[in-house]
């Protein structure tokens, strides 16, 4: 039997492409659960909301969405900055983070999916930018732009952040702040606004990822659910809290999915993302009581 | 009250409701009492692994359609009587959660309730892809012609397992509660490290608590395809089976078997008002923002006002 | 001066050593205790007893070493059971159970934490028993003792520190151990508190329990101690009579103590 090498090669580059969209997609909760410990599940939930804010404003005025998110990422970080200062108030300060937070955020995944249910109906949204149509073909492979210009913007965007992290004070701050914020607080440092800015900095990220999601397939609110494995698997599988841990999860995810894709059917992909992440958990050395 | 007497109390009101059926002349109650019912098990039965241990949950629809599938598998393959298929079906979501639970409650809650909505996606994804139980497409479950009791339509056999089921539910949560299995998960809700540190097998209860939570969700689910006649996914998989069975259990106040029966007797009834009033959408909404005001200003529920109301008299 | 061990010892270190990453906190620490003995542990911050006490209770595994109880080796048992073998501990910052009043604090190792079968017979597992009653009796008994009777329906989160220090004791002690180790169980309290915490534990020499005690008032564990040990650095620096390990030149430059 023939090897089937533009298939594999095919589905290898569709895996490394998506793998760069999910890596945009985890880099938020990278920041929001690996590095300050809060339990987002509510993630995906902003970031289909950013995908139908880009869809309005794109269709409306006929630019291009990834540029639209970007423009209104400042709406989503000041949304980012209200939910934690609620989340702050009503569970970190009292120390009740683990049941009454997770339920908090789910209630918030749950609200943003069916308010935009209400709004826009079930029916999948989806948009064309200028080059949604143009795959660059080079020999047997194929590079569809739908794919490449959101890989590329969530490539910048990651290791923009990565950079931020590393090399600003503030940045600094940030990752200092989820090693030991006791040690922060004494240096004076206001450790609520850093961890405020870093969980708003991960909405923000949402926002914008949602428009590459709207730009690679069609969006209903509904699939904001089938995201969460995705996104936590990236994150557990990077090693919680590390970006560069964060993309090369996001690579192995998005080759599993694309190979499990392509050998067995669009429709198993969901199954793959959050199997990786049961098989994550369940194996995962840990202490007695967690990490 | 000992638990053999609290049985008895239950199932005699659970008799007493049964017997006065035929005096409602209407019969959108039974259909209205067999769903109020459904969330009664489903939130009594969240709150034993959630409220009782602190382990929350996000997967219930997945226990539920278990529960729910395994009819209708067995409905295909055997036909067998009704009583069958509701023990099968519990004793199918019972060992799911245990498989679930010993996996995957060794690590911190918070990665247990991401896997539990893991399981949820995974369970649906293998179901639509499952031809024999219709798949996506659905399956057809006719209700039988003979009705036992000399009952005249099928939804009040339906309604009387439900209101048995319901008794259960009610009996073997109270038991837990009362007992010293209860105290422990109890402990281990307020500080796990202490409660291991004091003798309690943290493990073995969580993993108990979890095959029983996931046994009576499943038992919720058995007699669903009954009920709708069609059965696919989309409704086995219910979003709203998430979401009360957590918002019901944390307004009716999570700390007791009587926390999740008043949530959801009160958030079912108005739910079933504002359905057919207003619309689904708008009734999942406001079943969200409930969620999140009571987690937010009201955390211990109904019941702990309640408390704590008793504790200011004293 | 380590007294001749005629009888075998209750509880035997041999070699642990505990990593976290590159940092070594335990580094081949051999300590023996016997039954009923009184030994302290002292060492400055940071020098491993936490980490010590939490490789025999069970709440964290040692990397290389065996830890044994009466002879047997308990290195691989999870904490809860080491629980029922004999061994309790009480924590630095009390953690109580919040939901709970005194009392029923109290309940939960004595339902849980006791070697199984003891006494009554009836496991905590048989749902027929009603835990309530026959616990009671037990746990009034260690609250007079300890001086919380009267308070043995408050809500455990809302009690002051000594009590709740006094509470995190007597829950390890109602498991019935043969060891108890108290770990730092009066820092911060005033002397009278001390003395109060002090007469718990030489209560325990009645009841032929082992006591490990890790403290850092010097005067308590002078008083208390049939031998101490010193860690520094995750290292055992001297073990045997207490005037005489203090005046230990290593020691006294390690441990500036109080």
């Amino acid at each position: 039997m023939e090897f089937p090498t533009a298939l594999v090669l095919n589905a290898i580059i569709a895996g490394l492409l998506l793998g760069g969209f999910y890596a945009a997609m985890s880099v938020g909760i990278s920041i929001s659960f690996g590095m300050l410990d809060v339990v987002n599940i509510a993630h995906p939930g902003f970031i289909i909301l950013g995908s139908y804010i880009a869809y309005i404003v794109s269709d409306r005025l006929g630019i291009d969405p990834i540029a639209v998110s970007l423009a209104l990422s400042p709406l989503f970080f000041l949304l980012g900055m209200a939910i934690y200062r609620i989340y702050y108030l009503c569970f970190e300060k009292r120390g009740q983070e683990s049941l009454r937070g997770l339920a908090f955020f789910f209630g918030i995944l749950f609200i943003t999916e069916v308010a935009l249910v209400l709004v826009f109906g079930v029916d999948y949204r989806s948009v064309r930018g200028a080059y949604s149509e143009t795959t660059w073909r080079l020999g047997p492979m194929d590079f569809p732009m739908r794919l490449v210009v959101p890989f590329l913007v969530s490539i910048a965007m990651v290791v923009g952040i990565e950079l931020f992290l590393a090399r600003t004070f503030f940045g600094r701050a940030v990752l200092a702040v989820a090693q030991d914020s006791l040690a922060l607080r004494l240096m004076g440092v206001d450790t609520l606004r850093v961890k405020e800015f870093a969980f708003a900095l991960s909405i923000a990220t949402a926002g914008v990822a949602g428009a590459f999601l709207i730009v690679i397939q069609p969006v209903q609110p509904a699939i904001g659910r089938e995201y969460i494995g995705l996104v936590f698997a990236v994150c557990v599988l990077g090693g919680m809290g590390s970006i560069r841990g964060t993309l090369v999860g996001a690579f192995v995810l998005g080759l599993a999915e694309s190979f499990t894709s392509t050998f067995a059917g669009p429709s198993w992909a969901p199954a793959v993302s959050f199997g990786l992440l049961l098989a994550a958990l369940a194996f995962k050395p840990s202490g007695l009581f967690g990490r | 009250m000992s638990h053999s007497r609290f049985a008895l109390v239950a199932f005699a009101v659970a008799g007493a409701i049964i017997a006065a059926s035929p005096l409602v002349p209407n019969d959108y109650y039974f259909s209205a009492a067999y769903t109020v019912l459904q969330f009664v098990i489903l939130a009594t039965a969240w709150n034993i692994l959630g409220g009782y241990a602190g382990y929350v949950n996000f997967g219930s629809a997945a226990f539920f359609a278990v529960g729910a599938y395994s009819s209708v598998f067995l409905y295909k393959w055997a036909h067998p009587p009704l009583i069958v298929m509701i023990v099968s079906g519990t004793v199918a979501a019972g060992l799911l959660g245990l498989a679930v639970g010993y996996l995957t409650l060794r690590m911190r809650g918070v990665f247990f309730a991401i896997a539990t909505l893991a399981l949820a996606v995974v369970l649906y994804t293998f179901v639509v892809n499952w031809d024999y139980v219709g798949g996506a497409r659905g399956a057809y479950i006719l209700q039988p012609r003979d009705l036992p009791f000399g009952l005249t339509r099928y939804i009040h056999v339906l309604y009387a397992a439900m209101v048995l089921m319901t008794a259960f539910a009610l009996v073997i949560a109270r038991t837990i509660e009362t007992s010293a299995i209860g105290r422990g998960l109890a402990a281990i809700r307020d500080d796990e490290l202490a409660a291991e540190c004091a003798g309690v097998p943290t493990l073995r209860l969580k993993v108990l608590a979890a095959s029983v939570s996931g046994a009576l969700m499943g038992m919720a689910g058995t007699t669903f395809p009954y009920y709708l006649s069609y059965v696919e996914p989309s409704a086995a998989f219910n979003l709203s089976y998430a979401v009360n069975s957590i918002a019901m259990p944390l307004i009716g106040g999570m700390m007791s078997w009587i926390g999740p029966l008043l949530g959801a007797l009160l958030l079912g009834t108005v739910q079933q008002v504002v359905q057919v009033t207003v619309s689904s959408e708008w009734n999942l909404l406001i079943v969200g923002v409930l969620l999140v005001v009571f987690v937010t200003l009201a955390p211990n529920g109904i019941m702990g006002w309640v408390d704590a109301w008793k504790r200011r008299k004293k | 001066m380590e007294k001749a061990q005629e009888v075998t010892p209750l509880l035997q270190v041999t070699g642990v050593t505990k990593r976290f990453g590159g940092f070594t906190a335990l580094d081949a620490v051999d300590l023996a205790v016997a039954p009923g003995e009184r030994l302290g542990l002292i060492g400055p911050n940071g020098s491993g007893k936490s980490t010590l006490v939490n490789c025999i209770a069970g709440t964290l595994r040692n990397d290389a070493g065996r830890i044994e109880l009466n002879g047997r080796d308990i290195g691989r048992e999870p904490a809860f059971r080491r629980v029922h073998l004999g061994v309790s501990r009480s924590f630095q910052i009390p953690r109580p159970f919040k939901s709970m009043s005194v009392i029923d604090n109290l309940r939960i190792p004595i339902l849980w934490g006791q070697t199984p079968n003891s006494a009554d017979g009836v496991s905590p597992w048989n749902l027929g028993s009603d835990p309530g009653l026959r616990a009671t009796d037990e746990a009034m008994k260690i609250l007079e003792e300890i001086g919380l009777s009267a308070k043995c329906d408050a809500m455990s989160g809302g009690l002051t520190q000594v009590d709740m220090r006094k509470l995190e004791l007597a829950r390890a002690i109602a498991a019935k151990p043969a060891l108890l180790i108290a770990d730092e169980a009066m820092a911060g309290l005033s002397a009278s508190e001390v003395d109060d915490i002090l007469r718990l534990l030489f209560g325990m020499k009645e009841r032929g329990v082992a006591v490990i005690m890790i403290e850092h008032v010097m005067r308590a564990v002078m008083k208390f101690s049939e031998r101490i040990a010193v860690l520094v650095a995750g290292r055992k620096i001297a073990d045997g009579d207490p005037q005489a390990v203090v005046a230990q030149p290593d020691v006294v430059t390690a441990y500036l103590g109080q």
